[in-house]
């Protein structure tokens, strides 16, 4: 037990930036800033569409009906000239068509310019109505999501998708992209491939699907609906704050199930699966998992347990 | 201590108000500006009176005069260039604000490789599931083990997909951080089938 614990802080600390041996060095920074509205009347006719390549997207809900976009287009090289050149080959669209809003980056590098010198990196900045439809595509950036409550689909790979304070329906595809969420209390549907997934004070109705990664998941008694996992060769971690909180339909196959002592009665072994069905009286919302090849842990959680990186 | 006073010019507000009105009555007129395209034959054209003229050097203690013709094809090219920024500067400022900004800053670099025990260990483990599988293939044909050795190689094209980013960005963070998370990936998965083969 103490094993996953030293884990959690440790993929914690890993996802919240400590990422290993580092040197300093000095670069010149050319950063072209384009900036637009764009209307979005009553934010549901319109889907808004952003197709980012390795960018930072960090999207956040007002209660205005327009989409207020900063883009940022970022070119770092010790020397300024050649900074200056290739932040140039940064290519975007910003535009409304009909009913979709599309926002986009890439890059253009020409033949006779050879290898590419710079860094390059777009940085989105947006805002809109919070209750719009939202599509987000990125690979190679980090995805920041605040103050949503429409509908929201993310497809990402690699980098990291934090998420705070949403609700409404959300959709997450994830293939070697990590996810944190911070009082998500949504409609939730994530397939993750090869992500660590850490999921603080979920909320609403969940049904999550991982292969090759790392789950925590801390459900909120006041909001939680129900939540449904299936993982393959992905360490299972639950981590309610009472145990009476929930009813629990867990299934260990070809793994261990591990759990605390007050659940015991309710342990049993079939075949190769190990299970724990445990109701406390009342209705309690359902958490159900089955984990296969990959450990699954009950446990309780209080703040004071784990330092969990920059909570 | 009183500073003296002034009373503004009582025409002040007249003229500011004549002149924002001066600004938006241009901005409509820029508006309604018909859009021409440069004769297709136009580069050609400077191209063969380039050509025709001298080459000039113009270096450090070089004065020397330039021949009317390409003083022309300077002069043609420089309103190029002039026009097709107002016209870049013109499409953009309806909606949409451009600025560039220049900054300097510290930024972090990552080491791009693996401690070399670990990328060495893996190979070796990488060697002993060929051999043992060359060796024992009944063993290698059950479904956990085939599932994890697909499972290598899909990484193993994932980081070749990623070699060519890394060719044509360069060790940019986010990559690197991509093939750190790939490596580790590698190294897990290897491990986890060595054990299965060895039990």
């Amino acid at each position: 037990m103490k094993n996953l614990f030293v884990h959690i802080v440790l993929i914690a600390g890993i996802m919240a930036g400590v990422r290993g041996r580092v040197n300093a060095q000095t670069v010149q920074v050319v950063t072209k800033v384009v900036e637009r509205t764009i209307a979005c009347p009553d934010g549901l006719t319109q889907r808004i569409s952003i197709n980012a390549r390795k960018a930072d997207v960090q999207v956040r809900g007002w209660n205005r009906g327009v989409v207020g976009i900063r883009l940022r287009l970022v070119a770092k090289h010790t020397d300024r000239a050649v900074a200056e050149r290739e932040v140039g080959y940064h290519q975007y669209t910003l535009q409304a068509n009909g009913t979709v809003i599309e926002l986009s980056n890439g890059f253009v590098i020409p033949q006779r310019a050879g290898k590419l010198q710079s860094q390059l990196k777009a940085v989105y900045e947006i805002s809109i109505p919070n209750r719009a439809l939202l599509t987000v595509n990125n690979s190679f950036g980090d995805v920041n999501l605040r103050d949503l409550a429409g509908e929201t689909t993310v497809t990402f790979e690699y980098g990291k998708l934090n998420m705070n304070e949403l609700t409404g329906k959300l959709t997450i595809k994830s293939e070697y992209g990590d996810v944190e969420g911070q009082s998500v209390n949504t409609t939730l549907v994530c397939r993750a491939e090869k992500a660590d997934i850490i999921l603080r004070d979920l909320g609403g109705t969940n049904r999550i699907q991982s292969r090759y990664g790392k789950l925590y998941i801390f459900p909120d008694a006041g909001t939680m609906d129900a939540l449904v996992v299936t993982a393959e060769r992905t360490e299972v971690a639950l981590l309610p704050k009472n145990l009476d909180d929930f009813s629990y339909d867990l299934t260990a196959i070809k793994t261990q199930l591990y759990q605390p002592h007050a659940t015991t009665d309710f342990w049993t072994r079939k075949n190769d699966s190990e299970l724990l069905n445990y109701s406390p009286p009342g209705k309690k919302p359902r958490l159900q998992i089955t984990s296969k090849y990959g450990p699954l842990h009950l446990m309780l959680f209080t703040k004071t347990d784990v330092p969990l990186g920059s909570k | 201590m009183n500073l003296p006073e002034h009373e503004p010019d009582p025409n002040l507000w007249d003229r500011i108000e004549a002149r924002i009105q001066a600004d938006a009555t241009l901005n409509r007129a820029i508006e309604q500006l018909p859009e021409y395209e440069p004769d297709a034959s136009l580069w050609e054209r400077v191209e063969a009176e380039l050509s025709d003229a001298k080459v000039v050097q113009i270096g450090r203690g070089a004065t020397r005069s330039l021949g009317t013709v390409s003083w022309l094809a300077g002069a043609v090219a420089a309103m190029l260039v002039l026009a097709g920024g107002w016209l870049y500067l013109n499409q953009n400022s309806a909606d949409e604000r451009v600025t560039v900004a220049y900054s300097v800053e510290q930024v972090k670099t990552q080491a791009t490789d693996l401690p070399q025990p670990q990328a060495e260990s893996v190979r070796r483990d990488e060697a002993f599931i060929v051999r043992h599988c060359a060796e024992q293939k009944p063993v290698c044909q059950k479904p956990e083990v085939h599932e994890l050795r697909s499972q290598l190689v899909e990484l193993k094209q994932e980081q070749a997909r990623l070699g060519k980013e890394i060719a044509l960005f360069g060790a940019d963070p986010a990559l690197v951080r991509a093939q750190t998370k790939l490596e580790s990936q590698r190294a897990e998965i290897t491990r986890e089938l060595v054990t299965l083969l060895q039990s």
